[in-house]
């Protein structure tokens, strides 16, 4: 009798925990499946698309599109990430912007008169447009985006963009605004093609920055739908864009209506193998970028097309110019000549990638190359000898710690070792590098940073925004990009002389002057001109990377 | 109960045993065929974290542009990575790393797992509590996802990763221990010691722990394996060793990024993780076979 009550309790107690190891089980993979479910049905159901038949199945398609970060904000002003800008561009027209080599055209405004000092600005705006929450497209609209532009209470990233040369804005009539500058600004219709300067609606603009940040309504081709951070940002297409109207677009359509799918789904996958397993099986459409290494298993795959254009997203080694021993050009200089970028491209970039002659990539406007300094070691230990360091010194290098970053450190390491200088390695995830190096607000002396490596492309495709954020001494950290804490007296000069002026031969020389000057005192070690790399499945068409490393969908289609 | 009939039992066997408890040992651990080649490969492995850097063909960090992610061929039997580094040569010198991080872990964890475990069951009570609950909280995390926490506040790096692993591996021990030291605290050797006027250390140290080594030595080996598998886990993951350390997680996860063209530079540094950690787990089972007292041949 016991014995049997023993059996039976045993019995129980093994059939409780069958069940519960299967409800564990099956809430988690339920958990797991459904977060997954959307895109990936909708995925399989695209991969299968050329066997299923009617027209009706396409037009619901989801396109996934793989990407290596996650989005940052939804708010253009306080966007620095390419990645986050250029889905804001999809959402939002600007009232000028790029066609697809870079060269301005207007969008949401007709066209622009300016005065000779470039002070003051009467733009004329398209009509017969409206936002895609209903609010209408007009001078009142443009208004409030120009007021939070020049609203520096707001504290948003970009805010200096703009609010330092705006000065009064007014209504001319309907379709007219005008905008006066506190000093001439050369560069003002192409900062206002940079994607921090798409058109928000005023209603979202009056919801607060949050709203902007989170919840974005644009005039563009694409609704945003949702974003959940870590995991997805959906668009949907906007049947009603003004651009597949060939009256307001005044002649030809910007595109064709008929796309073939209904939203796209971005989803950050950092992890790069995992980017082009997604695409080799299906599971995405669009990635971007390609991992270098990635490039010729793609191109031998029918399923996947793969493709390459010219970037402008220029890659640097930062020193940190206010601290010993990078405060001697002789070191800087010696680094410069100590690094092989021919092998820096071959080995870390695949040979995707040119070397680079300027602090700006040749395709930004007033572009001058200089000629790379030599891969010569020797040369090298001899100028660290004439700067007091003849056995080398230890550095380290901070980096967000990315599969690419990884590599490119590794190899400047080897390389650096060569001449004596032992440059250790301080990877750190990215949140926390941006902690460590942006929100500091010392002078570079105490900064902790000593040297960094960072890709900077000029989104404006003007010469000002490849240069000033990076070296210029408001740039410094919390403000901008300046890691090096190089400070200039002559630079600055140049700067402001291409800033003031709308003179194009001025500007011209002002940059050409600074790129030189800068080519001479190596703040950064120029490395290399990003070739940009992308893939589609087989019928995705037309999804094309902008030279800054935005994607440009607007001609994007979906083949039956 | 059971430690008095068990301690009992041990006492029987060595009357009619002339054989010493480690020769009979050795002559257990022969007997299982798997064990012995564990160990050699073991010994072996020993070998070459203590002289691997003079023998291997090339030296670590040996890069040549101009061989990237070639397969392996007789100049480089392991095949070179994406710096044009020989495979075969980083993968005999991380084995000193792993092989280090492990034991150097383990053995951390080992003796603070036992003087806990010690303490807990022989003096009982709030000392006792205290330290089993905080074992408890320990085991009640996944070993990986503890070791993780660790080092996210400590901060990445091959020392901390050490840390990291002693510390999970140090609950295992100390529950070990102290259910040893539960069983053997009433036996008659140890009140017999107790009545001689023993102090509290000499018996816990000269009685009572000698009669939880078996135990010990078995959940050491087995521990090192697992924890050389945490330890690459957390370098795999970005966690522990940093570039450009040959350390095994780490080539398998730099080697990850050519798994499509370049199978080479994942398998090996796989390969040798799978062996080792293999290999201390059949150890371990070997072990537990030849020491335990309660299974005979």
């Amino acid at each position: 009798m016991r014995k049997t009550e023993k059996k039976l309790c045993a019995l129980l107690l093994a059939a409780s925990m069958a069940a519960l190891t299967a409800c564990g089980g099956g809430s988690g993979s339920a958990g797991s499946g459904s977060s997954a479910a959307p895109a990936g049905t909708a995925a399989a159901g695209e991969t299968q698309a050329p066997v299923a038949e009617g027209e009706s199945v396409s037009q619901e398609t989801d396109i996934v599109a793989a990407v290596n970060v996650d989005f940052t904000t939804m708010d253009p002003m306080d966007t620095s990430d390419t990645l986050s800008g250029g889905i804001q561009r999809m959402i939002s027209d600007s009232l000028f912007g790029f066609d697809d080599d870079m060269g301005i055209v207007p969008m949401l405004a007709t066209g622009y008169e300016a005065n000779d000092e470039a002070t003051e600005f009467t733009i004329t705006l398209r009509e017969g447009i409206t936002f895609t929450d209903g609010t209408p497209w007009n001078a009142d609209a443009a208004l409030a985006n120009f007021a939070k532009w020049d609203d520096e209470s707001l504290g948003l990233k970009r805010t200096t963009f703009l609010c330092n040369v705006l000065d009064t804005f007014e209504k001319v009539d309907d379709y007219t605004i005008k905008v006066t500058l506190t000093e001439p600004f050369g560069a003002f219709i192409s900062n206002l093609a940079h994607p921090a300067c798409v058109i928000m609606c005023p209603r979202t603009i009056e919801a607060g920055v949050e709203e902007c940040a989170r919840n974005p309504v644009g005039t563009g081709q694409y609704k945003f739908v949702e974003w959940i951070e870590g995991d997805h940002l959906t668009l949907e297409l906007n049947k009603d864009w003004w651009g597949y109207d060939a009256d307001i677009c005044g002649g030809t359509a910007l595109a064709d209506a008929d796309a073939g799918f209904k939203t796209i789904t971005f989803k950050p996958v950092p992890e790069s193998a995992t980017r082009v397993a997604m695409i080799q099986s299906g599971d995405a459409q669009i990635i971007w970028p390609i991992p270098t290494e990635s490039v010729s298993v793609l191109e031998s795959d029918p399923n996947v097309v793969s493709c390459q254009g010219d970037g402008i997203v220029v890659r640097y080694f930062m020193m940190n110019t206010q601290k010993e021993p990078f405060n001697d050009v002789r070191v800087r200089q010696a680094i410069d000549y100590a690094i092989n970028k021919e092998a820096y491209i071959q080995v870390v970039k695949n040979g995707l990638a040119i070397p680079a002659t300027s602090i700006i990539g040749p395709a930004v406007q007033y572009y001058k190359g200089n000629e790379p300094r030599p891969y010569d070691p020797e040369k090298a230990k001899q100028l660290l000898a004439e700067a007091g360091y003849p056995d080398g010194f230890t550095t380290s290098v901070m980096y967000a710690n990315t599969t690419a970053n990884q590599k490119q450190v590794e190899f400047l390491k080897q390389q650096l070792e060569q001449v004596g200088i032992n440059l250790e390695l301080n990877g750190l995830e990215s949140a926390v590098v941006n902690q460590k190096i942006q929100d500091v607000d010392v002078p570079g002396a105490e900064a902790e940073v000593e040297c960094y490596v960072i890709g900077w492309s000029p989104s404006t495709g003007d010469a000002d925004w490849g240069i000033r954020p990076l070296v210029a001494i408001e740039s410094e950290p919390p403000m901008s990009y300046n890691i090096c804490y190089f400070e200039n007296q002559e630079l600055e000069g140049y700067i402001k002389t291409g800033l003031e002026s709308a003179d194009d031969a001025t500007r011209k020389e002002a940059y050409e002057k600074a790129q030189d000057l800068l080519w001479e005192e190596t703040p950064m070690v120029f490395l290399c001109v990003d070739s940009n790399t992308w893939a589609t499945g087989a019928k995705v068409q037309n999804v094309k990377i902008y030279p800054d490393g935005a994607i440009n969908m607007k001609n994007a289609k979906m083949a039956k | 109960m059971l430690g008095k009939k068990k301690a009992a039992g041990a006492e029987l066997n060595e009357k009619t045993d002339i054989k010493t408890p480690v020769s009979e040992m050795v002559r257990k651990f022969k007997k299982q065929k798997n064990s012995v080649v564990a160990l050699v490969f073991i010994l072996f492995l020993v070998f070459l974290a203590l002289f691997g850097e003079a023998l291997a063909p090339f030296k670590i960090n040996e890069y040549d542009y101009s061989s990237i992610l070639q397969g392996p061929s007789a100049a480089h039997w392991f095949g070179t990575d994406e710096f044009g580094r020989d495979l075969f040569s980083r993968i005999i010198c991380g084995t000193r790393i792993s092989l280090a991080v492990g034991l150097s872990a383990v053995s951390v964890g080992a003796v603070c797992g036992t003087v806990l475990g010690l303490l807990g069951g022989y003096y009982r009570g709030i000392v006792d509590a205290v330290i089993m609950r905080i074992c408890d909280t320990l085991f009640a995390f996944p070993g990986i996802i503890l070791a993780i926490a660790i080092v996210a506040i400590l901060g990445s790096g091959i020392g901390n990763v050490v840390i990291a692993v002693a510390v999970f591996s140090t609950p295992t021990f100390a529950r070990l221990v102290r259910g040893r030291t539960l069983a053997l605290k009433n036996s008659v050797f140890v009140q017999a010691a107790r009545n001689l006027g023993a102090s509290d250390a000499r018996i816990l140290f000269r009685h009572i722990l000698p009669g939880a080594v078996p135990e010990i030595i078995v959940q050491f080996t087995m521990s090192v394996g697992s924890s050389i598998l945490t330890a690459s886990s957390l370098s795999f993951l970005g966690m522990g060793a940093q570039p450009p350390t040959p350390e095994w997680g780490l080539l398998l996860a730099n080697g990850r990024n050519y798994m499509m063209t370049s199978m080479h530079c994942t398998l090996f540094p796989g390969l040798a993780i799978f062996l080792t950690v293999l290999s201390f787990n059949i150890l371990g089972d070997g072990l537990r076979d030849a020491l335990d007292p309660k299974l005979t041949d």
